[in-house]
């Protein structure tokens, strides 16, 4: 077998991504699987599955070369008392590198051919590395770093290696002790220091101002200035502990005990942060594309992050948000993914947890369309995938647009799908969930009887209008006919049925118009979805409307023209976002206008079943600058128990998050601030990374 | 709020005589489907099915056929600079790689590089470790070795990226590559307008400068965009 390279994760071009390359030496034909599996197993499984490599894995490309060497193993030589060779007994092998088993001999050497070897191999398989990792086919423990490069043995354990990645990659210090006194000045590496003064600690922001400084004194010391509080942890509580650097007084560490320590626990805060800003530029992620969605069905809302070809999952505890997966380009099954990626939350197989149906018809020569679930570890795996088509549905195109719902009853969310823009009809299909797939069941070609022709601009909205468990259909279109249109479509599980249309208006609203937009939500909690409907643009003052749903028609509640008392006047871009905010069983409105007014506005308005009740707040949330950036996601990540409605819970909370920020938001009984972050989702035990 | 003349909606309780616009009103039946782009394009006729395509986990293939959605970046020059035992420096290799070369907003680590043209900074980047090696701390060895052994090296390398358009367009004579040790580092060090050994002037020091990048050294896609031609026999 000739030498090959294997991009074993392809986070994107090299040019906007980090490039590790490893090389194997002293792995013959016969032992390329044992080199892959050792790469899968600890770089992958190891280095990449753990802490801050898992975490920020898209900002790495990770080359395998798969070097074919004559002999198995590699040369050997030892070295006797006095530091002359003893014996070298060589192997012929692709990188000629030699195991000496000596400390003192970084544990391996080169052999003559060996440096010209590797830059050969890399020229030709990884042009742009920027590190190299170099395995060597040997069970002996031993390992040589530095200057862009780690040479290690198979004989060495993932956190070994990780350990070293903190010199090659993070510029990161050594944090235990040996032997002696540091007696030099302020060293350059940023989890070291000679300061003991808490103003200008180079890591003071990360330190309680109830930890005594230094916290631990005298010879490599551990928490020793005082009792050391029972919540402590030794690896992300940051204080100042003597020791550090190999030297055992004189210098200071950040915690008592990091993986720069002794390998095995994560990197501390300070390293962590390093590395986080670091990379940072490279990984891609931003906080544009937030999901809520309760993956572990504890009833609490967590959050999926997509950024570029990659996903993040973050579980909320009731009070923030801690990382559970991290998958970059793919998840098994496999989904690859895309920017133009688009998810759709739901509990699609009936289990209680929801899972993500992910739908691309823009990045691929075909549209895919995927189901995601549990993988069983709290991450994501593919359960089924439709490649340009699921059949009956005559071909999945770019502007398929998909809507979540369970129309047939049975616990577990299906899709309806409309296209209105690909084809010289427009579509509206069914399709089944079964729990682990998609099944079609109906399609519509042009037309739902009754509807008088589906149409390019269509607006669909699930919601169970008839309150017998199955979602239905409203469809409104203001666009395409000489005047607006609202239709109601039942569920019958299989089928859709035209119960009402609406003509230009809905008693008591006074006109449908061009620019209404609606909202479904069962405001007068009886089990039926209703009807909100907005308008800022096609009168001379805004209106709102609520209209409840009898099941088969609609008949109007309320109409607030101009103003919803509290809200201080309706305006022209008003966004409305349905939500069980106060737990009642009656979906009401967060409000946001960011437009309209001096500053940004975001308001509640809750139902009463027949009438809404507004409140406000102005410019910030706490420490959240409200800005035209913002984008809401309503959810319930405190999980309180709120009484279910149609087998979902009430979503008393908010995600906010723009490019850089994500914040929870508390919504009720008013808006407070629960948790902010900037750039990556971290708790820290105090202070933060801005 | 707008000052567009428009009506008031009536009372709620009043008749409605919805206002028509151009076109057509709905009927009880859709209108014949309309060509898209000059062409009839239908679905296939739909099928009463009662399986589903999916083949279950693991039964995928790779998705295939991605397009290319951002646009080819503009390709960058990879530099690879040796500094020897009197601090003098070389290139040793160049080559240009097609990939677009994001410039990284701080600089973090021990060392970072700088490419500038007079005051204009064409690149840099950060280094984490060089110059050194380390051998692995031996656990089980005798209290010396439970640390790293430090080799200093006497001549060492490293990588510079460099925009080709950038290069290409570079008086090559006046192009700098400076290489500095961070002496202190900051928690944050964000990347201003200023050359770095001006902004940075307490943090860093200079360890090694290259000045001038002969063209005889630049990949011939560089050569390419600086409508040169590579002499021959030249390497």
């Amino acid at each position: 077998m000739p030498d090959s390279v294997t991009q074993i994760r392809n986070a994107g071009p090299v040019g906007s991504k980090r490039n590790l390359a490893v090389l194997g030496d002293g792995f013959t034909d016969a032992d390329q699987t044992t080199y892959n599996n050792w790469v899968q197993n600890t770089v992958l499984g190891g280095v990449f599955a753990n802490d801050y490599f898992y975490e920020d894995g898209s900002a790495w490309n990770i080359f395998r070369v798969n070097l074919i060497s004559n002999t198995s193993g590699v040369s050997q030589r030892t070295y006797n008392a006095d530091g002359t060779i003893a014996s070298t007994t060589l192997k012929d092998t692709a990188l000629g590198m030699i195991f000496n088993g000596s400390w003192s001999h970084c544990w391996m050497e080169y052999g003559t051919g060996t440096e010209t070897a590797i830059q050969n191999a890399l020229k030709k398989w990884v042009p742009d590395y920027n590190f190299v990792l170099i395995i060597l086919n040997e069970p002996g423990y031993g390992g040589c770093g530095g200057g862009g490069r780690a040479h290690v043995t198979t004989g060495d354990g993932w956190t070994v290696i990780a350990h070293e990645f903190g010199h090659g990659l993070g510029g990161l210090a050594d944090e235990y002790c040996n032997s002696g006194a540091y007696t030099s000045g302020e060293p350059g590496a940023v989890d070291l220091t000679v300061n003991t003064d808490r103003s200008t600690l180079k890591w003071g922001n990360f330190v309680d101002p109830t930890t005594p400084i230094p916290t631990g004194s005298g010879s490599c010391s551990d928490y020793n200035q005082g009792t050391k509080p029972a919540t402590w942890d030794d690896n992300q509580d940051v204080g100042l502990f003597e020791g550090g650097g190999t030297k055992n007084t004189g210098i200071y560490r950040p915690v008592i005990n990091c993986r720069m320590n002794s390998n095995t626990p994560p990197y501390c805060t300070v390293c962590y942060t390093s590395f986080k800003r670091q990379y940072d530029t490279y990984t891609g992620h931003t906080f544009l594309k937030c999901y809520a969605a309760d993956f572990n069905g504890d009833g609490r809302s967590d959050v999926l992050v997509h950024s570029g070809n990659s996903i993040q999952t973050f579980r909320s505890n009731g009070s923030q948000l801690d990382l559970i997966f991290s998958a970059v380009e793919r998840v098994p099954g496999s989904w690859q993914f895309q920017p133009n990626d688009q998810f759709f939350i739901g509990d699609f197989n009936g289990d209680g947890k929801d899972e993500v149906a992910v739908f691309n018809g823009v990045d691929w020569i075909m549209p895919y369309l995927g189901l995601l679930a549990d993988d069983g570890s709290g991450g994501l795996r593919l359960t089924a995938r439709y490649d340009g088509d699921i059949p009956g549905w005559g071909g999945f195109a770019k502007n398929d647009l998909f809507y979540v719902g369970d129309f047939n009853g049975d616990g577990k969310q299906d899709l309806f799908v409309f296209n209105g823009a690909d084809w010289s009809m427009p579509y509206v299909g069914m399709l089944r969930s079964n729990g682990s797939s998609f099944t079609f069941i109906k399609r519509f070609d042009g037309d739902i009887p009754g509807w008088g022709g589906l149409a390019k601009n269509d607006k669909l909205y699930v919601g169970d209008y008839s309150g017998d468990g199955k979602a239905d259909l409203y469809i409104f279109n203001g666009d395409d006919w000489s005047m607006a249109y609202v239709g109601m479509f039942r569920s019958t599980g299989t089928d859709l049925q035209m119960t009402a249309r609406y003509d230009g208006d809905i008693p008591g609203w006074g006109g449908l118009a061009r620019h209404d937009k609606l909202y479904v939500g069962d405001f007068n909690g009886d089990g039926k979805a209703d009807l909100y409907i907005f308008n800022g643009d096609d009168w001379s003052m805004p209106y709102l409307g609520m209209f409840s749903s009898t099941g088969t028609g609609l008949q109007m509640a309320h109409r607030y023209d101009g103003d919803v008392p509290g809200w201080g006047g309706m305006a022209r871009h008003d966004q409305f976002f349905p939500a069980d905010i106060n737990g009642d069983g009656e979906t009401d409105l967060f409000a946001w206008n960011f437009e309209d007014w001096v500053t940004e506005y975001l308001g509640r308005m809750i139902s009463s079943g027949n009438s809404l009740t507004a409140s406000f707040i102005g410019d910030w949330v706490g420490e959240w600058n409200l800005g035209a950036v913002d984008r809401f996601e309503p959810c319930n990540f405190q999980g309180r128990t709120i009484r279910p409605i149609g087998g979902a819970r009430g979503k008393p909370d908010l995600f906010v998050h723009n490019q850089d920020w994500f914040g929870m938001i508390r919504g009720n009984p008013g808006f407070a601030l629960q948790k902010i972050y900037y750039r990556w989702i971290h708790n820290y035990r105090y202070g933060r990374n801005w | 709020m707008s000052e567009r003349s428009l009506p008031e909606k009536p009372a709620t309780d009043a008749p409605v005589s919805p206002a028509k616009g151009k076109g057509a009103s709905k009927g009880k039946v859709a209108p014949r489907p309309q060509r898209i782009r000059g062409t009839l394009r239908l679905k296939t006729k739909a099928a009463k099915l009662s399986t589903s395509q999916a083949a279950g986990p693991e039964h995928y293939a790779d998705q295939t056929g991605l397009k290319r959605t951002a646009p080819r970046g503009e390709g960058y020059v990879r530099l690879r600079i040796r500094v020897g035992e009197d601090g003098g420096t070389s290139i040793v290799d160049s080559h240009f790689v097609d990939s677009t070369l994001v410039q990284p907003s701080a600089i973090h680590g021990n060392f970072a590089y700088e490419v500038t043209e007079g005051d204009k900074r064409l690149h840099l980047d950060s280094i984490p470790d060089l110059g050194v090696f380390r051998s692995f701390v031996n656990p089980d060895g005798p209290l010396e070795e439970r640390q790293h052994h430090i080799y200093e090296l006497k001549t060492y390398e490293f990588d510079v990226r460099v925009p080709a358009r950038d290069l290409a367009a570079a008086a090559l004579p006046k192009v700098v590559i400076t290489l500095y040790r961070v002496k202190e580092a900051r928690p944050a060090m964000p990347v201003g307008i200023q050359p770095l050994h001006v902004q940075y002037q307490r943090e860093l020091r200079e360890v090694a400068r290259l000045d001038g990048v002969p063209a005889r050294i630049l990949p011939e896609a560089v050569q390419k965009l600086r409508g040169m031609h590579k002499p021959s026999g030249l390497k």
